[in-house]
């Protein structure tokens, strides 16, 4: 498995875009999208730029067809913003002292059995009122 | 420095008592009370810790108020517990530490507020990039429009936007200005929406993301005190909690239950793994039972107002009885008053004539010993005792050698009429004398 980083804005938007479309896709795929997309104006050249980039940061594979170069994406979005969203709370909600104030902060997903565990009470609840 | 650093530990100190009633309040009385009672009241006590000034009051004599020598008392009763230095006229101050030990302990807390607050600043910053980078505008008409007529009907300006975000597992308000509610990019529509969205709109008009950046504050300047982690944690409970109370007011038993249903599942369901929890809620199933039940509860009672009132008289009061009395000063004026009264030399002579009804030796190199065979009553002021065999007793604050006046003995009492930490010697009387002693041959 190819080890993730932490994308640049501008590399991430790039990704954002792959993720939407179907594989494989070409640059100018992407340069429509994005300047549909995102409003302003793209140059070919920078898209080329950031998708060599990302080639090299293992997010891409690239084969060329003919005339025409076509990308696919080597991580999928669920991976890679499991990736960010760990790597912050990694880093932020990591047990340091500094996170004592994360009293305010704390994760408290709950697993199937506790939903339904609080629905039954709920309706206990309910019942007894 | 001095009177900052001192306002600021008294001040914790009492809001730590406070901010204590209230979390185990907020324990045993949750069930009983609105929520949201208990959340104006602790934005009380969140102001309390923010502030630790107090404005300043003459402390009452315990005898009654009769003068400023009498105002002080109080406080010399208190300082008198740690301190033994008092001015020749009654008047205490409290231990003046030495200039550089002040500065440290300033720096100790400064470093620790800054680093705090940019730690903060900074995670905050942080996740803020992360929401905008995985945010995006709803394109569903449906949703717009629902969005649209709720700003309408809680008179909300165009500022507040709606964007959904997939790295959110729950909805959440951000930005103090131009604020943005944020959705899950999980499908949500109708009547769920509206409640939702009633939920965040409440959260915004009623400042409460003012109040989060205000405690996050209130807890850089009292780093310090462990306590302000637990108030922090029980502050933001009652804020959801006090929402939630909002969210519901009117509706009725079938409706309560819906917006319980959502709650439910937008903490376990409809979260995803790899996402952030909602910024500003705690979760767990504890906690859910905590807002389901309050949710539910139809027999819960509102404080008087007399408890508003007892809250903001116990917080003004938090830190007033330590104001600085009006005779406070500065470190540098008590420098130069002990200064001034250490420079004063008193005869090197001594002459048993000067000394009626006290009993007088000599060592073995002739320096007279004087023994007081009855001591007087202790009246008000600062007592110490020889600590050694003999105990020198000199005409001049440098308690050279040669200006050596006659010893005193073990245990005897003498009266502290000026002492400071800068100084090595106190300025005392004995047998009516008055000189100086080695503070390292006394017991205070």
């Amino acid at each position: 498995m190819t080890a993730i980083n932490k994308l640049p804005d501008a590399e991430f938007e790039i990704m954002k875009i792959v993720w939407q479309l179907s594989p494989p896709v070409t640059s100018s795929m992407l340069m429509e999208l994005l300047t549909k997309e995102g409003g302003k104006a793209w140059k070919l050249q920078t898209i080329h730029t950031l998708l060599g980039r990302l080639v090299e940061r293992g997010f891409l594979k690239t084969r060329k067809s003919g005339k025409e170069r076509f990308f696919e994406p080597l991580i999928g979005r669920d991976e890679y913003l499991q990736y960010e969203t760990q790597s912050f709370v990694k880093q932020y909600y990591g047990g340091s002292r500094l996170n004592l104030i994360n009293a305010m902060y704390q994760n408290g997903s709950l697993k199937d059995d506790e939903i339904d565990e609080l629905i039954q009470w709920m309706n206990d609840q309910r019942k007894k009122q | 420095m001095n009177l900052f650093l001192n306002q600021l530990a008294h001040t914790s100190i009492m809001m730590t008592v406070i901010a204590g009633f209230y979390i185990l309040a907020g324990v045993w009385m949750r069930k009983n009370y609105f929520a949201e009672d208990f959340y104006d009241v602790g934005k009380i006590i969140l102001f309390g810790f923010l502030i630790p000034f107090r404005p300043r009051v003459t402390v009452m004599s315990l005898k009654g108020f009769s003068g400023p020598k009498s105002t002080v008392n109080l406080q010399k009763t208190i300082t008198a517990m740690y301190t033994e230095h008092f001015e020749s006229d009654g008047r205490a101050v409290l231990p003046t530490v030495t200039g550089s030990t002040v500065n440290i302990i300033f720096l100790i807390w400064l470093l620790g507020f800054l680093v705090v607050l940019f730690y903060q600043l900074i995670k905050y910053v942080r996740f803020k990039s992360m929401l905008r980078r995985w945010s995006e505008d709803f394109s569903e008409v449906q949703i717009v429009k629902i969005f649209q007529e709720m700003k309408k009907e809680f008179g909300i300006n165009s500022e507040l936007r709606l964007k959904k975000c997939a790295c959110i597992s729950g909805p959440m308000l951000i930005q103090l200005s131009d604020p943005v509610i944020l959705l899950t990019d999980h499908p949500v529509t109708g009547e769920d929406l509206k409640l939702i969205l009633r939920h965040e709109m409440i959260h915004l008009k009623r400042k409460d993301l003012w109040f989060r950046w205000a405690l996050l504050l209130a807890a850089a300047v009292n780093w310090f005190n462990p306590v302000i982690y637990i108030f922090s944690g029980v502050f933001n409970d009652f804020c959801e909690l006090s929402c939630d109370e909002k969210v519901t007011e009117n509706m009725s038993e079938s409706g309560k239950y819906r917006y319980s249903m959502i709650l439910i599942h937008l903490a376990g369901r409809y979260s995803k793994q790899g996402t952030l929890f909602s910024a500003f809620s705690r979760g767990g199933k504890g906690y859910m039972k905590k807002r389901l039940y309050s949710i539910m509860n139809t027999t819960k009672k509102k404080f008087g107002p007399a408890v508003l009132m007892i809250c903001i008289l116990s917080v003004l009061c938090a830190g007033t009885a330590f104001a600085a009395s009006p005779n406070w000063k500065t470190d540098e004026e008590i420098q130069k008053e002990m200064e001034e009264a250490f420079s004063e030399v008193f005869s090197n002579e001594f002459n048993e004539d000067d000394f009626p009804g006290m009993i007088i030796t000599y060592d073995e190199k002739g320096i007279p010993i004087v023994l007081d065979p009855n001591p007087p009553a202790m009246k008000e002021g600062v007592y110490a005792t020889g600590r050694y065999e003999k105990n020198g007793f000199y005409s001049s604050s440098d308690c050279a050698s040669s200006n050596l006046v006659f010893y005193i003995l073990k245990g005897q009492q003498v009266e502290v009429l000026d002492s400071s930490y800068t100084t090595a010697a106190a300025k005392v009387k004995y047998a009516g004398a008055t000189g100086y002693m080695k503070k390292t041959k006394v017991k205070f």
